[in-house]
């Protein structure tokens, strides 16, 4: 009887030997069948327990190689071991994280439930993930994630679909009937109501197709030109609030991906001048802060207000909507602003600068036009800065710079060939791997693409993005101070922000893609901390907390005062070309002091900050549905019961669903407004 | 000199805008659950000048108002000071929001002096059981804000409180 190694017992079968020693053969070409039969035979022979562990009968087969001088075959053998080894621990790894999931979903994402459909998901997700590692991604560039050095960012989904996209909104509700769906075509809309519960169908339709955000960019602009042009009746007032009421609604509870979450949707508006759009903008703000049935606060769709000089501060058209727009978000967090005046973006059509609520955005074409609709990020990669600092030559707070820069260059390098691996495959994929987004000619340039060709052409528009997370906690590592604390600090943080920025524009100009650099929101860097811990032990101010900061954030836990936080985190927007934004701290929402807020919005538009929300805490009661600060009791009506909205990664969402990473992150936030 | 309990700069809840606040030290109001019962007694603070407070004051660029609270300003010892230094922020383009745990039909002539640079005053005494966090600016509800110019003119403080 031979012991296999799961403890169970199975009859002796002497040919299983021959069959192994003979694919070792098959290699090295020492042998034949019957050399592998007589070995057969000495390895029997030597067999004396009449129960034998199986690895201790491989153990004599290597042995066996070895004396009878097959000595290339028993290296061949063992490498087969060994690899056979290998596979085993990752099925089991496999099945025990399964095991887990099926008892509870990771929070990683804080818009991931419980449901069955999200244990579904995220089991698939798993399994995706051992195998892209194990299998397809070359080993020394899976080693760069394995070991923490970078993020490969939504693993689980690499050679399936890429991640997000600004929706062609106008185009597709004008000629609806092009964009089949499965089973026919849907009639384009003649009215508000219709057109706005269509959108939202094509919204959760496109969101199964990626594995990212979405977003209806200028939806002003849309409305409209939809009524300009007679594609829609002109909607009475009644009207327009009741298809942004549908169109809120459904985008706060429908389902996508085998119903396992609620879409990232983004909503951009704030520039049309003209009758409609501002009515509809003016419905959207008001309905918003209704909030849903009960008043509950929106979580979904993210609003993204577009400040522009001339349109929308004191004395412009749009300024009683860019102040309504303030008070709402005083009281939501919601909508954030984006200001179109820094100086980056004056060298783009301001209709074309989205920002998507995870802060992603998507601009400049080296292949087409700089045009935001029908194009996205194809997926983004983050470096973990501090880890590079920490591997550098030195002791902390003395590091060699120069040393650092040449292993950041090998990790960028790394990043390089990774993101290459990825969009090849992407690119090969066929229109009707991406059927509804490619195979209905939703995206940039696809309208020649036919569902068996491949998606390069339209893909090749979209933005492939380095990333970076701890950009203080590298500063610290090198010359022991943030650049929240020094001067000398943030000239170094300056430096290798540009430095990724300048890479990112070398590889768009060397292999015309569009390579951008990205402010990563450390969703999950927790692992990242406990293993740089692990590896380089607790230091102080690097990996003394659960989670490293933000992208060029300035630490969240330091005290420093409004005014400094964005003029120096303003400096730092210019080179996230991909995407990036500033938040402020306060303590209670500053529901009765919308001047304070349009205060520190000028501020952010002279400091340069393209993109920026403000951060308070949102309780709400579920007794009354008060919202506001609750401390212990509602004020309204005494219920103890209540919810936590903060936002993290740039979206809201309730603090019970949110990982233990930012749950600390939340936790040290320093809020400015607090008694120093 | 003046003596102060603390200072808080980028405030967004002791009045509109962006304000620094300046806590003066000593209050005779002695309210039950008051939240600075270290505000209360003269000579514990710190004493500052005019002009120190002045700097702080222009280093917080983004504040475009100050506010007196305390303690109780009017109570201070330093009332003249106080007076001195609300026109010399008031010089330089700040508005001033002011809180007092007396009425303003109260108000002594020499206390009456300071409202000469006050643009809102938010009075009454800190009654812990008319507690109310939805109120804007102020804890409790007994509390008033009040439009002094309006009211100086000949108003009374019914019509020239706003409701925020």
């Amino acid at each position: 009887m031979v012991i296999k190694r799961n403890g169970s017992k199975v009859e002796f079968d002497s040919y299983k030997i021959t069959i192994a020693i003979l694919s070792a053969f098959n290699e090295t070409k020492e042998g034949n069948h019957e050399i592998a039969q007589n070995l057969t035979q000495k390895v029997v022979n030597k067999i004396n327990d009449e129960n034998m562990h199986v690895e201790k009968i491989q153990d004599i087969v290597e042995e066996t190689l070895m004396q009878e001088g097959f000595l290339k075959t028993a290296k061949a053998y063992i490498l087969y071991r060994e690899e056979h080894k290998q596979q085993r621990e990752f099925e089991s790894d496999l099945l025990r994280r399964i095991a887990k999931l099926s008892k509870e979903t990771s929070r990683d994402n804080a818009n991931v439930g419980h449901s069955s459909a999200s244990k579904m998901y995220q089991i698939g997700g798993e399994a995706s993930k051992t195998y892209y590692l194990n299998k397809l991604i070359p080993k020394n560039l899976s080693k760069l994630h394995s070991e923490g050095l970078i993020h490969i960012h939504d693993l689980d989904y690499y050679d399936k679909t890429f991640n997000c996209l600004s929706i062609p909104l106008t185009r597709m509700l004008k000629n609806l009937m092009d964009y089949e769906f499965e089973y026919g075509s849907i009639r384009p809309p003649k009215r508000l109501d219709s057109a706005m519960a269509l959108a939202s169908i094509i919204l959760q339709r496109i969101s199964n197709d990626i594995f990212g955000g979405t977003m209806f960019p200028n939806i002003d602009i849309t409305i409209q030109e939809l009524v300009d042009e007679k594609y829609i009746k002109k909607p009475t007032d009644i009207e327009i609030e009741q298809s942004v009421q549908s169109l809120l609604y459904n985008l706060a509870t429908m389902n996508t991906r085998a119903g396992n979450q609620i879409p990232f949707s983004s909503i951009t508006f704030g520039l049309e001048q003209g009758e409609y759009g501002k009515k509809f903008t003016k419905a959207l703000l008001n309905e918003f802060n209704k909030g849903m049935g009960k008043g509950e606060t929106f979580i979904f769709p993210n609003l993204i207000y577009k400040c522009l000089k001339g349109v929308s501060w004191q004395g412009s058209p749009n300024d009683d909507l860019y102040n309504l727009a303030v008070e709402v978000s005083c009281h939501r967090m919601n909508p954030t602003f984006s200001f179109l005046d820094c100086e980056y973006y004056k060298q783009f059509d301001p209709k074309e600068v989205n920002p998507m609520g995870c802060r992603t955005h998507v601009i400049a074409n080296i292949n087409g036009e700089s045009v935001s609709e029908g194009r996205g990020n194809i997926f983004p990669t983050t470096i973990n800065l501090p880890r590079i600092a920490l591997k550098t030559k030195g002791i902390i707070g003395e590091k060699d710079i120069k040393d650092f820069y040449k292993k950041l260059d090998a990790v960028l390098e790394g990043v390089k060939e990774l993101s290459m691996h990825r969009y090849s495959i992407l690119a090969n994929l066929k229109a009707y791997d991406i059927p509804y987004v490619i195979g209905q000619h939703v995206y940039y340039n696809s309208e020649n693409i036919k569902m068996d060709d491949t998606i390069e052409e339209a893909l090749k528009h979209g933005t492939i993005s380095i990333g970076f997370i701890g950009l203080a906690e590298t500063c610290k590592t090198l010359i022991g101070v943030h650049h929240g604390e020094s001067d000398k600090a943030l000239e170094l943080a300056l430096n290798i922000n540009k430095y990724i920025k300048d890479y990112c524009d070398k590889l768009t100009q060397e292999m015309s893609l569009n390579w951008t650099c990205y402010s990563t929101p450390a969703e999950s860097t927790i692992n990242k901390v406990i293993k740089d811990r692990k590896d380089f032990g607790l230091i102080e101010g690097v990996t003394d907390r659960d989670y490293y900061t933000n992208s060029f954030h300035v630490p969240v836990y330091y005290p420093i005062s409004i005014a400094r936080k964005i003029t120096i985190e303003g400096q730092f927007h210019p080179f996230n070309n991909a995407g990036r934004i500033s938040y402020i701290e306060l303590s209670a929402p500053p529901i009765h002091n919308v001047e304070a807020v349009k205060t520190v919005h000028k501020h952010m538009v002279q400091s340069g900050v393209g993109y920026a929300g403000i951060n308070f805490p949102i309780d709400e009661c579920r007794q009354c549905n008060y919202s506001g600060i609750i401390k212990d009791v509602c004020p309204k009506c005494g219920s103890s019961e209540y919810k936590k909205i903060r936002r993290v990664s740039g979206y809201l969402g309730f603090e019970e669903r949110i990982n233990k990473s930012k749950e600390a992150e939340i936790n040290d936030r320093f809020k400015h407004d607090t008694v120093n | 000199m003046i003596e102060i309990a603390g200072i808080r700069t980028e405030s967004f809840e002791d009045g509109i805008g962006i304000r620094v606040v300046i806590y003066f030290q000593g209050c005779k109001h002695y309210c039950h659950n008051c939240q600075n019962p270290h505000t209360w007694d003269f000579g514990k603070g710190n004493e500052v000048t005019i002009q120190y407070l002045l700097n702080i004051i222009q280093n917080d660029v983004l504040s475009s108002g100050v506010t007196f609270s305390g303690g109780c300003p009017f109570c201070s010892n330093n009332l003249d000071e106080i007076i001195e230094l609300a026109k010399e922020i008031k010089t330089l383009g700040y508005n001033i929001w002011v809180y007092c745990g007396e009425k303003i039909e109260n108000l002594n002539e020499k206390q009456l002096k300071l409202l000469d640079y006050v643009d809102v005053l938010i009075d009454g005494m800190y009654v812990d059981k008319l507690r109310d966090d939805t109120l804007a600016f102020r804890g409790r509800s007994n509390q008033r804000i009040i439009n002094v110019k309006e009211y100086l003119e000949g108003g009374n403080s019914n019509t020239s409180i706003r409701s925020l």
